[in-house]
């Protein structure tokens, strides 16, 4: 199970990152994400970071007619929101490349000041 | 509320109506946790939508709300409100606004309808003696109307924040306390001790009269709060 403080910051960025393959409603995007290893998500994780996305005009929502039930939200990314993905995109491989250094690193010092974890830091969004 | 929410919230009513026990049980909970926590009521219908077309859903798949939300209603909820802008200054004004007319309007209806002067009228008008057509408002009277409508907010905000934990609400997993229960009797003892010391300080002060107004006037003034309150209500609410 991975711990929600470490969901938080990533889930936005996947979920963009799963919108941006093809428009899909809230429950697809919830499936999706189990079957590429987020477990515990539910539905409900994901609405308000949806609701939030929608608010900072990231992603745009259109309501389409369902074969059964009730209509569905349909979400697509907005220009905005694939400016968006590319930046998480990149700060991701970046911060991914500094933990793996520090988790695979014999050494007990740390790296010197101004690396690209300053970076990454520096440029962390919290909309 | 404006056309467009008037019909959204028609629609979720109707939606509303095909959920099963528990989760209409978990969704008024929800909905009624939602109402006060100052997001606009375009807003609340379209997340109410959301909601209702989730749950509907998961009815389909044999899930229940409780299970969409991750076991947490009142945790998902301050997610969503959290997620959302809050009202705008401007609509918050007239949502003040529209609570004191309605309460003006009701409670001048009944100040009308309770006060002697009418009963004299009305033993007037059956005798054929000439009628009095004046009605006194009291100090005691404001003193009630502060205090009614005071109290009416008060048990409104309180029954929605607490949505979660109020006998008929469900704790999440937790059992409530005996202490919680005690806490609540004292609140409940409290609210109605100072509602009696009210009307006590208010009959006292019945013999200050503030104004003396036309009974006429004075149905026209209840008339026309009445009608801002419509007014509000068909409003069309500029969106944040």
């Amino acid at each position: 199970m991975i711990p929600s403080q470490m969901l938080k910051g990533t889930l936005e960025g996947c979920i963009l990152k799963v919108i941006g393959r093809s428009e899909t409603y809230g429950y697809e995007i919830t499936q999706q994400l189990r079957q590429y290893g987020f477990s515990e998500i539910a539905e409900g994780t994901i609405y308000p970071l949806l609701l939030r996305l929608e608010k900072n005009g990231l992603i745009s929502a259109q309501y389409r007619q369902s074969a059964l039930g009730p209509k569905r939200k349909y979400f697509s990314l907005t220009d905005k929101g694939i400016e968006e993905l590319q930046c998480f995109s990149r700060s991701w491989m970046e911060l991914e490349n500094a933990v793996n250094q520090v988790m695979n690193s014999d050494r007990p010092s740390p790296p010197a000041s101004g690396s690209r974890t300053e970076e990454i830091r520096g440029g962390n969004r919290d909309e | 509320m404006n056309k467009r929410v008037k019909e959204l919230n028609r629609l979720n009513n109707e939606m509303d109506g095909k959920l099963n026990e528990e989760n209409r049980t978990a969704m008024t909970d929800m909905v009624c946790y939602i109402r006060v926590a100052g997001i606009s009521e375009n807003r609340q219908e379209e997340v109410r939508n959301d909601l209702l077309s989730m749950t509907l859903d998961a009815q389909e798949r044999g899930e229940s709300l409780r299970e969409i939300a991750g076991g947490d209603l009142q945790g998902f909820c301050d997610e969503i409100i959290a997620s959302l802008p809050p009202a705008g200054a401007g609509e918050r004004v007239l949502e003040a606004l529209d609570t004191l007319v309605l309460c003006t309007a009701v409670l001048g209806a009944v100040k009308l309808a309770l006060s002697p002067e009418t009963y004299y009228l009305i033993r007037a008008l059956v005798t054929g003696s000439r009628p009095e057509l004046s009605i006194v408002i009291t100090l005691g009277d404001l003193l009630q109307y502060a205090a009614v409508t005071a109290a009416a907010c008060g048990i409104v905000l309180y029954i929605a924040k607490n949505a979660f934990s109020l006998p008929g609400g469900r704790m999440d997993g937790k059992e409530k306390s005996r202490k919680k229960i005690w806490r609540r009797f004292g609140i409940g003892c409290g609210a109605a001790l100072l509602m009696a010391l009210v009307l006590l300080v208010s009959a006292r002060l019945d013999h200050y009269t503030i104004v003396s107004v036309n009974m006429l006037g004075f149905l026209c003034i209840v008339a026309l709060m009445f009608a801002v309150h419509k007014i509000l209500n068909m409003r069309g609410v500029k969106e944040n």
